[in-house]
């Protein structure tokens, strides 16, 4: 496999449009993080959000014929087709019987610290446990969340998105990303002051 | 405007998108009015909070899964129509014009008028005699022929 990496997303587009697998593999390469998280995010779960990642290379694969580069990045595209996968996902009948006979993935941290804060120095154990609990409280305010809020938030707060890539990726118009990441934010806050 | 507003807009202003008058606007607000003081305090905290944390990452093999399933699937359409490329230049009205031209190029035509353009055309003489039937009445006469008819 060649060195692909000073191509642009665009440039591996049209090699890969040319036949050339291994310019998409490139791609794979630089978004499967991305996607995962995405994923993660809204299945809340590690098998089911790897499941969503391959299923959406794949779709993107098949249909790249239809991908717009004039309308958004291949990101967008990308996430956009992971956040629907996702979506089917956790409403699909099987998602919902699993869940019935086994509350696991409810029990699965889906976040860790970026940085490990602690590994680094910390002045004594009991701030530590401060952090560790804040954290675990954050997570678990996360999933009470509405999907539509906690993606949104989730898009702009850790991915560093812009408004216009959300509101295309969630299909919705920019002033309800707007809306959606502020009531995401006043629930959030609501839920840890209780 | 509300406390509500103004806290809408302390959102925006979080991810940079407040306009300059409203930013403004709501600053002087924060300075007299602790409830929205407040929520931005408390906004600001969960913005540092959720840029602390991360989603967990995937296995390393994923991508290696991705690649060998795309590897094992039938080329893209994009792929298949890669060689082609130059047929989607050409407009779907162009194409039916084509075919239409070269349909009606057969029109009324015998059997062997109609293959006399290919080489193999004085071996078909011998196979299927001229009547100067048209190629609907061959078909029909082989149809009847196969029926008993």
């Amino acid at each position: 496999m060649g060195n692909f990496e000073n191509l642009s997303d665009q440039e591996l587009i049209a090699r890969t449009r040319n036949g050339s697998v291994d310019h998409f593999d490139e791609l794979v390469n630089r978004h499967t993080i991305v996607v995962y998280r995405v994923a993660r995010s809204i299945t809340g779960a590690h098998e089911e959000a790897e499941d969503v990642v391959q299923e959406s290379f794949l779709r993107a694969f098949s249909n790249l014929d239809k991908f717009d580069e004039s309308k958004s990045t291949f990101r967008t595209w990308l996430l956009t087709i992971a956040r629907n996968q996702s979506i089917n996902i956790i409403g699909s009948f099987r998602r919902k019987a699993l869940k019935f006979f086994s509350d696991r993935s409810d029990d699965e941290p889906e976040f860790e610290f970026s940085s490990n804060p602690l590994s680094q120095e910390l002045p004594d154990a009991e701030t530590q446990l401060s952090i560790k609990q804040q954290f675990q409280t954050m997570e678990k305010v996360l999933k009470k969340l509405p999907e539509r809020q906690r993606t949104a938030l989730l898009l702009r707060s850790q991915e560093g998105m812009s408004y216009d890539e959300i509101s295309t990726i969630m299909n919705i118009s920019v002033s309800s990303v707007e809306s959606l990441i502020f009531r995401g934010r006043k629930k959030i806050i609501e839920l840890v002051e209780r | 405007m509300r406390h509500i507003d103004y806290q809408k807009h302390i959102s925006l202003l979080l991810d940079g998108v407040l306009e300059k008058s409203s930013r403004e606007e709501l600053l002087s607000h924060l300075e007299e009015c602790a409830e929205c003081m407040h929520a931005y305090e408390k906004m600001v905290s969960l913005n540092e909070t959720l840029e602390k944390i991360r989603p967990l990452l995937p296995d390393h093999s994923l991508a290696h899964k991705i690649k060998v399933r795309i590897a094992a699937e039938p080329q893209s359409t994009a792929a298949v129509w890669g060689g082609f490329s130059f047929l989607k230049q050409v407009p779907v009205w162009a194409l039916i014009a084509i075919l239409a031209v070269g349909i009606g190029d057969m029109a009324g035509k015998t059997l062997t008028e109609v293959m006399s353009a290919h080489d193999t055309s004085h071996n078909l003489e011998n196979l299927i005699q001229d009547h100067g039937e048209s190629l609907t009445d061959v078909v029909i006469n082989f149809a009847q022929s196969e029926n008993g008819q």
